[in-house]
């Protein structure tokens, strides 16, 4: 390794380039996809976004939100999910500084306690509003750490102390460590009582409204059968009016790949998995190959060292093992150079680089807050870790078993 | 006299998809515990292909191979690899010294691959002790004249204490005073009981031995 710095260098930046890009590849979807502050129930999470709801029979269905009283007088009974929480997010929000002419934009969610239970928020002081505050439409609220600093120039001794948002005077009730906008379902920098809202509970028509619902549950299966049969039952008893669960409590996965709203337009996940293992190995594969004609020439080079070896008592299995090995010490320090690469990029773009495949890009955002849990995932290590196994076996084990299947005499000469 | 080594009607045939070269024919050949046997020829008569068949670095077309009295012919990879590590030293002419590694730990090579070896960096530097070149441990093949190249190659042949030690050309890129010293290091193994196969053209190095065996063509000539 040593011997050839040339080599090495251009053989662990190949690495570092194809780690670098694959491990990308897998942070986009780690972000999207795994359990990650403060969405630990992201496996168990399913949603309800949409109502289909019109006359009986007709073609033409409006497509709504569902209302908070189908929460409260049906999901919450719901045996499949233990969790069951409305929300709805606020929109062109802004807090007033005080003491200062100023008012900043910030990200406002209208929920219920049942929110808390859903995505883990770690509390650094005070606590969320209680069940009391909610059904009392108490003035209270959490707010991140970040926002606390912005208007109070500390984090810190400021639970009972007040903020103007919208003009309106609200009692910060907790404060949380902010989360990540990459995490749009729990992301929020204020989050209060749904019932702090006058129209909180308003049904245009029956079961539609303005908010989103998020199940936990453990079974998705027995929560879409229960969820149909509330729309059976009330279909059945209105002869004139029906409404249809369009996405059907739908998981989060299935979340992530889709945006529409029909159900029929879902694609299957089986195909998005393989669609991006296809192109994962793609990224894979081609620095490989890369590589593995690097590594070939380099064996040629190393030929006589291995005859050598052959004919002094090393077996084939030894030389490769060691082959191999060396190989990913390059790799490894490839695969960390590659690790810092995709920090730095991800780190030096705010974040701007996870929404790389996002085919909805619409998002005004421009810098994104980046948690120590999307920067340090262990899960992204493990990938990066296996990345460079994998590597190496391609690009190392086949020049190397060649050059390993020649007579000894062979490799000498 | 122990037989060491029993070669019985070897042939050799290097194959092309157009052209069929055949190496060595009907060589049969038997030597002795403790003798220094050269083989001598004309380039390309086959010498060194019949010194690599025997030290079990390529295999023969047909015929049997007896090292010890056992059958040698046939046996996989790994008994291979054992057997060369335990039994057989090699000295080739271009001395091949791994660049990378430095002296003690060229001669250490054949320790690696030995179990229960005791203390290697010992044994290695015993060895270049006995060829005269324990000053010289650190340094690299490329600091290394010719002579001290092929003395560090024949401390690398012994250090795993083989029987028998297979030399190709030992002397082919030495001046005179650095052959005379290469030759006087072997013909010194071989009184301490080593059997030593040396392929040469220098006839006079020949006529030292105790045995000169001709191939031409292939074929052994008497």
């Amino acid at each position: 390794m040593l011997a050839n710095k040339l080599f090495s260098a251009i053989y662990i930046c190949g690495t570092a380039l194809a780690i670098a890009t694959t491990t990308l590849f897998a942070l986009i979807y780690y972000v999207k996809v795994a359990p990650i502050y403060p969405e630990f129930n992201r496996m168990k999470t399913y949603y309800l976004r949409y109502i289909e709801n019109g006359e009986k029979g007709s073609p033409r269905k409006n497509v709504s939100n569902p209302s908070y009283p189908l929460v409260r007088d049906h999901l919450r009974k719901l045996k499949s999910a233990s969790i069951v929480s409305a929300e709805t997010s606020g929109w062109d929000d802004y807090v007033q500084l005080p003491g200062d002419d100023r008012e900043i934009e910030v990200d406002l969610k209208l929920t219920d306690p049942e929110f808390f239970k859903l995505y883990e928020y770690d509390f650094l002081e005070g606590r969320p509003f209680t069940a009391e505050e909610f059904e009392g439409g108490v003035l209270t609220g959490a707010i991140s750490d970040r926002l606390a600093m912005d208007i109070f120039g500390t984090d810190t001794g400021i639970v009972g102390r007040t903020f103007s948002l919208n003009y309106q005077e609200y009692r910060v009730c907790g404060v949380f460590r902010e989360g990540s906008q990459l995490l749009p379902d729990s992301y929020a920098q204020v989050i209060l009582p749904l019932t702090t809202d006058e129209e909180y509970d308003e049904e245009w028509r029956p079961f539609v409204g303005g908010v989103s619902v998020t199940f936990v549950s453990d079974d998705g299966k027995a929560l879409k059968e229960e969820v149909d049969e509330i729309a059976r039952k009330f279909n059945s008893s209105n002869p004139d009016y029906e409404v249809g669960f369009l996405d059907l409590p739908r998981s989060h996965i299935v979340n992530v790949f889709n945006s529409g709203i029909y159900q029929e337009e879902f694609v299957p996940i089986r195909s998005v998995v393989k669609k991006n293992l296809l192109i994962l190995l793609v990224l894979l594969l081609i620095p490989a190959l890369n590589l593995s004609g690097l590594i070939s020439s380099r064996m040629d080079m190393r030929s006589s060292e291995i005859g050598i070896r052959r004919s002094f008592g090393g077996t084939r299995f030894q030389l490769l093992k060691q082959v191999l090995w060396e190989n990913l010490v390059l790799t490894i320090s490839g695969g960390v150079l590659g690790l810092v690469i995709v920090w730095l990029c991800v780190l030096s773009s705010s974040g701007q680089l996870l929404t790389l495949l996002d085919s909805n890009n619409s998002n005004e955002v421009v810098s994104f807050n980046l948690t120590p849990e999307i920067l340090y995932a262990p899960a992204i290590f493990i990938v990066a870790f296996l990345l460079c196994v994998v590597l190496n076996i391609l690009s190392a084990l086949v020049p190397a078993w060649f050059s390993l299947r020649k007579p000894v005499i062979s490799n000498i000469e | 006299m122990e037989t060491v080594i029993k070669l019985t009607d070897i042939s050799k045939v290097y194959t092309t998809k157009t052209i069929e070269t055949q190496a060595l024919e009907g060589i049969n050949l038997e030597v002795n515990k403790g003798e220094f046997l050269s083989i001598m020829g004309p380039s390309g008569c086959g010498k060194s292909t019949l010194l690599n068949i025997i030290g079990l670095l390529d295999r023969p077309s047909g015929g049997e191979i007896k090292l010890f009295g056992k059958q040698l012919v046939g046996l996989r990879d790994k008994e291979m690899a054992r057997f060369r590590n335990e039994n057989l030293g090699f000295v080739f002419q271009s001395f091949h010294l791994i660049p990378t590694l430095n002296v003690i730990d060229n001669v250490m090579v054949p320790l690696t691959y030995r179990k229960g070896a005791g203390d290697r960096r010992k044994l290695a530097r015993e060895a270049l002790e006995k060829v005269g070149l324990s000053h010289r441990t650190t340094h690299f093949p490329s600091q290394l004249s010719g002579g001290q190249a092929q003395r560090v190659a024949i401390a690398r042949a012994i250090v795993g204490n083989p029987s028998i030690i297979l030399a190709d050309e030992p002397t082919g890129n030495l001046d005179s005073k650095m052959s005379e010293e290469v030759m006087q290091l072997l013909h010194g193994l071989n009184r301490e009981g080593k059997t030593i196969i040396m392929v040469t053209h220098n006839e006079a190095q020949a006529r030292d031995t105790d045995r000169v065996i001709h191939l031409f063509d292939g074929h052994l000539v008497l």
